[in-house]
């Protein structure tokens, strides 16, 4: 487990909540810059544009297509779930169908990206102490 | 007639809360062996503070109790949350605890040595803890903080907010280094990137952050290396090539993402070293590199693009701070003498009339431990060495404990 699936549970509990009961405050309590700016930077991995290499690593593994989900279907759902989001936080209303879906949509890849942060950890750290580099 | 099952409604119901119940009695079993085992080192207070406060937090949480509290299982979003949520905290108290585990061991000349370096770079140090997690390996450094802990905190809003502009370090050992005292200048280069990452910032000079591929990537990642050595060699000497030299010459088997080959970090070593005088040190080294057989080594790749403008702008800061540890007067001879009083086994805290500097005595320690490295009395030897390196330290704390 590692920061990219706590930022996207950060998101699944503020919606979960605003699903329930409506209000601005539901997202703000979850959801914070470091957040929102990490989904800002997952859209631009997809769309393979420059992003800090601990975010890229992330999603290297759905763009070469090794996973279920499809680099598009991945970045539809961050980019709808960024402007959802946008949209609570300036105070306008959202349609439930929406929150639904991006909640839908969480629901299906926060597990998936834990088993990509186990892979970028071993990637980063070596499996075992030995096979380390240099330091 | 087989009685119907009743939906789950509260903590004892069902496993997804008795999960998170369970995570937090845990914390509880952790909270009590932080208030009883002490945490080695100068930020051991700190950190055990750190981590006391968080599982308050984490115990007092609104968020949390909300989710007990308000069990909804047939709610798979729901389900996903607590689930996530509880394993989130058991991965902080893992992290948190390995420290007590793995900081448990560590001698104590070994973090009046380390803290002694630290402070050299800088007035106001970061936390940092030292911990042996494996028995053979090469030390690292994590920004702990960053990689370990706070990714497991970030969905609690209380204990979030409380850890959002905390600090704290930890450089990994194996015991490989930590029982051989001549090695443990090879330290010097991982407490360099915690100055580099939070006093320096040579690298954000040169590199952005963002980058599109992995190559670029590996770029910044090696330039960051030859800053740590540089700032290693700037400040102490020839001390760590030398060391980095003995100890990992040929055995490299597959070229890193992470770090330069280390013919071309103990070039660059070999070249600053000429241009800080110390001349024969300079050559001992590129003499040494040649002798190693190339198949023994990896085939020279590029340099970094920007390594000679950050080698020079680490240079001016380094100078700036009048921590550059030149060839200057009679060092090299007071080095020649404390190496010999070492193999003799004689105290070095006064040499040729004047204390002993920590610096001049690691320096020394390179020559000495070459040539007893094939002697029966090894063992003791750096036992020996282990004793003068503290007894430096004591002298150095007492100095600025009593200025002249």
């Amino acid at each position: 487990m590692t920061r990219s699936s706590s930022y996207l549970l950060q998101f699944l509990a503020a919606l979960r909540r605003y699903r329930d009961r409506p209000s601005k405050d539901t997202i703000e309590r979850f959801i914070n810059e470091d957040s929102l700016r990490f989904i800002q930077s997952s859209i631009n991995a997809l769309d393979k544009k420059p992003v800090p290499y601990n975010v890229l690593i992330v999603y290297k593994k759905i763009m070469s297509e090794e996973t279920p989900i499809r680099p598009q279907e991945m970045k539809d759902g961050l980019t709808k779930l960024e402007s959802l989001v946008h949209e609570i936080r300036e105070g306008e209303r959202v349609r439930k169908d929406e929150v639904d879906t991006s909640l839908k949509f969480l629901t299906s890849v926060i597990q998936l990206m834990d088993s990509e942060a186990e892979d970028l950890g071993k990637r980063l750290y070596g499996s075992s102490a030995n096979s380390r580099d240099i330091s | 007639m087989a009685r119907q099952r009743i939906p789950a409604t509260s903590a004892e119901d069902n496993i997804w809360t008795s999960r998170l119940a369970s995570s937090l009695q845990r914390s509880k079993t952790l909270e009590g062996q932080f208030q009883l085992r002490p945490i080695l080192g100068p930020y051991g207070e700190y950190y055990k503070r750190l981590i006391l406060h968080i599982i308050e937090l984490l115990q007092k949480s609104k968020y949390v109790e909300e989710l007990l509290n308000d069990p909804k299982p047939s709610d798979r979003t729901w389900i996903v949350e607590i689930s996530g949520a509880s394993a989130k905290i058991e991965a902080f108290l893992n992290q948190a605890a390995a420290l007590i585990v793995h900081g448990a061991q560590i001698p104590r000349d070994l973090l009046s040595f380390v803290g002694n370096i630290h402070r050299r770079f800088w007035d106001r140090p970061t936390p940092y803890l030292l911990a042996i997690p494996f028995i053979g390996g090469t030390p690292f450094t994590q920004d702990y903080m960053d990689l370990a802990l706070r990714p497991n905190i970030e969905l609690f809003p209380e204990p979030r907010n409380y850890a959002g502009n905390k600090d704290i370090f930890v450089i990994n050992l194996s015991s490989e280094i930590v029982d051989v005292p001549a090695n443990w200048p090879l330290l010097i280069h991982e407490t360099a990137h915690i100055v580099e990452s939070r006093e320096f910032r040579i690298l954000d000079r040169f590199y952005s952050e963002d980058n599109v591929d992995s190559d670029a990537q590996k770029e910044a990642n090696w330039a960051l290396e030859i800053i740590c050595d540089a700032i290693a060699t700037y400040c102490c000497g020839p001390i760590f090539g030398n060391r980095l030299l003995r100890k990992y010459a040929g055995m490299e088997t597959r070229q890193s993402e992470t770090h330069p080959p280390l013919r071309m970090r103990l070039q660059i070593i070999s070249e600053l070293l000429a241009k800080m005088r110390w001349t024969e040190e300079s050559q001992y080294i590129t003499t040494q590199l040649r002798k190693i057989p190339y198949g023994a080594m990896l085939v020279e790749a590029s340099r970094p693009r920007f390594t000679k403008d950050i080698l020079d702008a680490l240079q001016k800061a380094i100078e700036s701070k009048g921590l550059l540890y030149e060839l200057l007067g009679d060092r090299r001879a007071t080095i020649n003498q404390i190496a010999t009083r070492l193999k003799e086994f004689k105290p070095c805290v006064v040499v040729g009339g004047r204390t002993v500097e920590i610096l001049d005595l690691l320096n020394a320690s390179h020559y000495a431990d070459l040539d007893m490295n094939s002697k029966p009395n090894y063992g003791a030897f750096q036992s020996f060495l282990g004793d003068m390196i503290r007894l430096a330290n004591i002298n150095q704390e007492m100095h600025i404990a009593q200025p002249s």
